[in-house]
């Protein structure tokens, strides 16, 4: 048994730990594990919507597109940004429509504000049928990060299967409980392994950021600039766009909106959000450099 | 009232506007390139400018039940 796979096992059994017991001494009802009671004050609305936003793909996704396509990459760094932007105006409305009207789910809202209980199905089928790439990705994702860093001692496969498992142990438990306090010890262990990578491997191996760039620039000239066809700026501009509209769109994230005690937290916490949001960047420059 | 619906675009304008005639590599600034450079400065002002919305909303001085 190697240190890497102590390591893993640790943070698994804290997860789960965390997880179930968020819920201790709550009354477990339906309004409880699906939104919290609606209770969750700025910091912890603010630890669960990152949870939704930043995953695998930050790890992953983000940095292979860096590595595989360059400057086009960018386009994760600003929908998220300007995402943020919109939930100053659109969450605290949904908030307080929700709140009113004692919604659960996202399809409740639709069912209620439009008067229409097929649409409400619609919504939640377009959102299920969505989801399944969505998690498939996930556990994908998290299947490779998990046998890579155990040098390989546990496979793919069963790092997906204790993944789902303890994923759904705590979840049935603890409902949205489990998921807030599992996002706590991710959040922060995601933001200081990005923030050190990120800086630590252009310094270590290029000498700084801009000498890497230039080694980058030098290798496969035109990689760091927007091309004149394909991915090029008007393609970013209406991707960006696009994705800005759709943010809030997940079923995960809509509901999560539910939580919070107030709406004002929405307007309060995309600010800082935002910091955050720049030390995530950095796991670009490290996709870039890995060129 | 008015300003912040204003803020509110200048994230976008900032950003998506200006995007073209900001593609290029050189000056590098703070070691980035510059098109890189120029969107990692509107995440810093974004969320600036957030700050200031939020300071700025009236909405935002009443109690926590709005």
């Amino acid at each position: 048994m190697n240190i890497a796979l102590l390591i893993i096992l640790a943070f698994l059994l804290l997860s789960i730990f965390l997880g179930i017991r968020s819920s201790k001494g709550k009354d477990m009802d339906l309004e409880q594990w699906t939104v919290g009671g609606r209770g969750f004050g700025a910091i912890f609305v603010f630890l669960l919507m990152a949870g939704e936003i930043y995953t695998t793909f930050s790890f992953l996704g983000g940095s292979g597109w860096a590595y595989g396509k360059g400057a086009p990459a960018l386009y994760v760094l600003i929908y998220i940004t300007l995402s943020y932007v919109l939930s100053y105006w659109l969450l605290p409305e949904i908030w307080r429509y929700a709140k009113e009207n004692k919604l659960m789910s996202q399809s409740d809202f639709f069912v209620n504000k439009y008067k229409s209980p097929s649409l409400g199905i619609l919504a939640a089928l377009v959102g299920v049928v969505s989801m399944i790439p969505v998690i498939v990705v996930q556990l994908k994702g998290l299947g490779i990060i998990v046998s890579e860093a155990s040098y390989g001692a546990i496979s793919m496969s069963e790092a997906v299967w204790m993944g789902a498992i303890s994923l759904t142990i705590y979840v049935m438990i603890s409902g949205i409980h489990g998921s807030v306090w599992t996002a706590v010890i991710k959040d922060i262990m995601m933001v200081a392994i990005i923030g050190f990578l990120g800086i630590y491997l252009p310094i270590h191996y290029f000498g700084g950021f801009q000498p890497m760039f230039e080694a980058v620039d030098a290798a496969k000239p035109g990689f760091l600039k927007f091309p004149d066809q394909g991915l090029s700026v008007s393609w970013f501009i209406s991707t960006v766009i696009l994705l800005v509209f759709g943010f809030y769109m997940w079923p995960q994230v809509f509901s999560a909106v539910y939580s919070a005690r107030s709406g004002k937290a929405f307007r309060k916490t995309p600010s800082s959000a935002l910091y955050i949001h720049s030390c995530c960047y950095s796991s670009f420059s490290l996709g870039l450099q890995l060129y | 009232m008015k300003i912040i619906y204003i803020l509110t675009l200048v994230p976008f304008i900032g950003i998506l506007v200006f995007l073209p005639f900001v593609n290029k590599i050189e000056p590098y600034v703070l070691g980035m390139p510059f098109n890189m450079f120029w969107m990692a400065m509107w995440v810093v002002l974004t969320s600036a400018i957030l700050g200031i919305m939020y300071k700025l909303d009236p909405r935002n001085r009443e109690g926590d039940q709005e």
